[in-house]
């Protein structure tokens, strides 16, 4: 302990000598363009929904093209892509970390294959309703069974590299929350003949995973990312990555609770969801703290400004949206009024947008141009992408929220009908329209400066 | 503090939270049947479930407050409209939302399905 705190490396990028140590990451490559392609589709579809909120669409299209199953492509869009962007993260800097080459690239191929082909099925298959119809798991027990396969495999891959090579705290959280976020999705799976113990259940997934078991390889992912590019010490980096992610847990998964206020379950899940969702936002801003104030106190410069930004973007558009904007109806006295709102549309986006859609193109900035042959340290698409896409995301928060606070007030206070609220809301669904449309621009233009423009110009710094 | 320390600060932490975590969920489960009347939870409501998910209602409507927010939540409406209102809303939405804003696309529920649905919405009314 004190002999390696001794030994200080603060000159920079002595973190991030080489470009790509190891062949093997390349593979990452392949997950990362994937996900991003599967992001532009995921909004597309999104778009279809606003217009759905906010034009009356006719009879024969509703007959043929009903919201629900778009809702269902648009949501399983998400999560798959982000799950293809934090594999590919893990393929990445596994290999780093480790010292070593994957244990099996030709495995991690055969995932990749598995999980999109599982993918395309899936979203054929709603198409055509085959469906499990319990919303964010749609996908039949047939397929679960594939994406089941696709994840033993990768986390045997990521498991065998790992343990034979060297251990750090990072690859131990990154493949304790991967672990973790595969055993949740079994949760997710069976029949449950009673609906209050299928959405108990549904909520290990969903929370569980938002607020537990990603948080976990967002923060690992998110430590080697700083790790790299401020020169931080190793020492202090890792020590910050258990400390929030105590924090996360400890708070996070007796957090569940603020899931089950109203669903039939005993009333002590009031007390307990209140108590520890409320405290949720702690580590949150312990990762804020972490990320600005770390490199500060340690004296290193910044040179990858891209990666930079989009990580104080990370580090923000967290707090905001689920430190903040989770805190403000996670309280039962509050939620009783909100829940199931537009409120709950609102905190949705801006949460998985600033947590993890940031988290994933954080990481996707860092390793994309480097597999493609340059450090890149500052590029103008980069930029664009950036602000389009959070901007466009705050605009969608606002118009969701104060149409969610509308539709309380219409509906929860004063007593009217569901329909008379979404009369007064559906303006704000045109504004939200509008925003969709410049985040669709937002997420092509990041995704022609990431893969397709002109390679990266190298700016080398030794 | 060291590295050390933070360790076991993780550890405990997630133990102790696990700990509370699953102590509640062992009680929910003890408690479940009661809070639902599970006694009226026939094989009926349970071919409505599966008629509620093959048809993807949950993907429009709420139910308990979750799902989505597309049209009127549904725990209660077996309260509201009845069994009737159910079954002309299933099996015929293009008359029922003729003049509505938004309309309900018609799934081809067949009169068994319609008749399981009500079962499984009187039941989740009484939740
Ligand atoms: C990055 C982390 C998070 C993400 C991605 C996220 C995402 C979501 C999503 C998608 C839902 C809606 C689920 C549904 O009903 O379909 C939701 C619900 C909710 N979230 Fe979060 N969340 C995050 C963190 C938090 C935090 C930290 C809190 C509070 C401290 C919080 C509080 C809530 C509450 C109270 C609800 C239920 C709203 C209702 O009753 O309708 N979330 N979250
Ligand atoms: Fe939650």
């Amino acid at each position: 302990m004190a002999v390696s705190e001794a030994v200080i490396t603060n000159a920079g990028d002595s973190n991030d000598r080489e470009l790509v140590p190891y062949r093997s990451q390349a593979v990452a490559y392949w997950y990362f363009i994937i996900a991003l392609a599967l992001f532009v589709l995921q909004i597309a579809v999104g778009l279809w929904l606003a217009i759905s909120y906010a034009f009356t669409i006719p009879q024969g299209i509703v007959d043929v093209l009903p919201f629900g199953m778009t809702r269902a492509m648009h949501t399983n869009l998400l999560v798959l892509w982000l799950l293809l962007g934090f594999m590919g993260g893990a393929y990445y800097l596994v290999p780093e970390e480790s010292e070593r080459e994957i244990y099996s690239v030709k495995l991690a191929y055969l995932q990749l294959l598995i999980l999109v082909g599982t993918g395309v099925a899936a979203l054929v298959g709603f198409a055509f309703g085959w469906t499990q119809g319990r919303p964010i798991l749609e996908i039949p027990t047939l397929l679960d069974f594939f994406i089941v396969a696709g994840a033993l495999i990768f986390l045997f891959n990521i498991g065998m590299t790992v343990l034979k090579g060297r251990k750090t705290a990072i690859t131990g959280m990154l493949l304790g929350g991967l672990v973790f976020l595969a055993l949740l999705y079994l949760f997710g799976m069976p029949f449950y003949r009673n609906l209050t113990i299928d959405w108990f259940y549904w909520w290990w997934v969903v929370h569980l995973w938002v607020e537990g078991a990603w948080e976990l390889v967002t923060a690992a992912i998110l430590a080697f990312v700083l790790y790299k590019v401020t020169g931080v010490r190793r020492q202090v980096v890792e020590k910050y990555l258990y400390l929030e992610t105590a924090l996360f847990l400890f708070t996070g998964i007796a957090g569940t609770g603020h899931h089950y206020y109203w669903l039939g379950a005993p009333r002590a899940w009031l007390w307990v969801g209140g108590i520890f969702s409320a405290m949720e936002v702690l580590p949150i801003i312990a990762m804020v703290v972490d990320t600005f104030l770390t490199h500060r106190r340690e004296g290193t410069k910044i040179k990858n400004k891209v990666v930079w930004t989009f990580a104080v973007g990370t580090a923000i558009g967290h707090l905001i949206g689920a430190g903040a904007w989770g805190f403000v109806h996670t309280l039962p006295q509050i939620n009783y009024y909100t829940h199931g709102s537009q409120v709950t549309a609102s905190h949705g986006h801006v949460a998985f947008f600033g947590a993890y859609v940031l988290l994933n193109l954080t990481m996707f900035w860092y390793a994309v141009p480097r597999l493609r042959g340059s450090r890149l340290y500052s590029g103008t698409g980069a930029y664009w992408g950036f602000w389009i896409m959070g901007l466009s995301v705050i605009g969608l928060g606002v118009c969701f929220g104060i149409a969610g606070v509308l539709q309380t007030y219409i509906e929860r206070v004063m007593g009217l009908g569901f329909m008379t609220a979404q009369a007064q809301m559906q303006f704000w669904f045109k504004v939200a329209l509008f925003f969709g449309a410049s985040l669709l621009i937002g997420s092509l233009v990041t995704f022609w400066s990431m893969f397709l423009g002109k390679g990266p110009k190298t700016k080398t710094a030794g | 503090m060291s590295k050390r320390t933070a360790f076991w600060i993780f550890v405990i932490g997630t133990t102790s939270s696990l700990a509370l975590f699953l102590f509640l969920t062992w009680d929910t489960h003890r408690q479940v049947n009661a809070l639902t009347h599970a006694d009226k939870l026939d094989e009926q409501v349970v071919a409505g479930k599966h008629v509620w998910e093959k048809k993807n209602c949950n993907n429009c409507h709420t139910i308990l407050g979750f799902g989505v927010y597309y049209a009127p939540d549904l725990t209660n409406v077996y309260q509201r409209i009845g069994a009737d209102g159910i079954i002309a809303a299933v099996q015929h939405p293009e008359d029922l939302y003729a003049d509505s804003f938004r309309k309900m696309p018609n799934l081809g529920v067949t009169d068994q399905e319609a008749a399981d649905l009500v079962a499984f919405l009187e039941w989740t009314s009484n939740i």
